[in-house]
């Protein structure tokens, strides 16, 4: 079996599985959302690292609930920047400037996904703290390897994005050629 | 200084059509015709080797360096 081929039968694979990462992640969300009623318990129960007092908002809650979708938002859309890429594999756009571009746009998807989980854990324990007695807020810091992990994937990616972009111009140059 | 191609003059002194060319050569007959308008960027000294020993001739004979009119 040729390269291309293989390429082309594991791109549709992958296709259908970021598919069903995104459906995953979107019902998921909305099953979350519909199921969990907006109280303290609740967010006490979810965050246990804060200390949630009594007199917490719904606002703050509704607040702290969108900045937790706004991490399965970015989910999402690196997931379907890697279903475009899958679908121009399984079409055998391999070197192309196109698939460059996705790649690319992968690698922001990991950064901004790094950078948004390590800035989630402060906005959310400023939060959620805000309405508790003077010396009870707090803004609590978090850096673990999955952070890292992201912030590497996207360095990879990148690069290995700017190097697909190289090599789909050398392609195209190489098509000119009779 | 320009490369004009000058394929179409030796098909005509062969007396061979362009699509029997191509096939011979084993390329399609867009990118001969693309080749004979010196529409491509560059020619494969593979498939130019394939060209001279189907029409029996040697590079210079489809290669022509010409001053560029600017």
């Amino acid at each position: 079996m040729s390269t291309l081929s293989r390429i082309r039968r594991h791109a549709v694979f992958l296709k259908h599985c970021t598919i069903l990462g995104m459906g995953l992640a979107l019902l998921s969300s909305v099953y979350f959302t519909t199921t969990t009623p907006l109280t303290v318990d609740n967010f006490r129960a979810q965050y246990p690292q804060f200390t949630i007092g009594a007199a917490l908002q719904t606002w703050q809650m509704i607040l702290s609930m969108s900045l937790g979708f706004l991490s399965i938002l970015m989910w999402i859309w690196l997931l379907n920047n890697m279903r475009q890429l899958f679908q121009r594999f399984s079409h055998g756009e391999i070197l192309t400037k196109q698939s460059a571009n996705h790649i690319q746009r992968i690698g922001l998807g990991f950064l901004l996904i790094g950078l948004w989980e390590m800035l989630l854990p402060p906005l959310q324990s400023m939060l959620l703290t805000l309405s508790n007695d003077a010396g009870q807020r707090s803004i609590s810091v978090t850096l673990n390897s999955d952070m890292l992990g992201l912030l590497l994937a996207a360095g990879l990616m990148t690069l290995i994005g700017w190097a697909m972009g190289e090599a789909s111009d050398i392609a195209a140059e190489n098509k000119a050629f009779v | 200084m320009e490369i004009t191609v000058r394929l179409d003059v030796m098909l005509a002194l062969r007396k061979m059509k362009s699509r029997d060319l191509a096939a011979q050569i084993g390329i399609t007959e867009q990118n001969l015709s693309l080749l004979k308008s010196g529409k491509v960027k560059g020619i494969r000294f593979e498939t130019l080797a394939k060209i001279c020993a189907a029409l029996e001739c040697q590079p210079g004979d489809l290669l022509e360096a010409t001053l560029s009119a600017e």
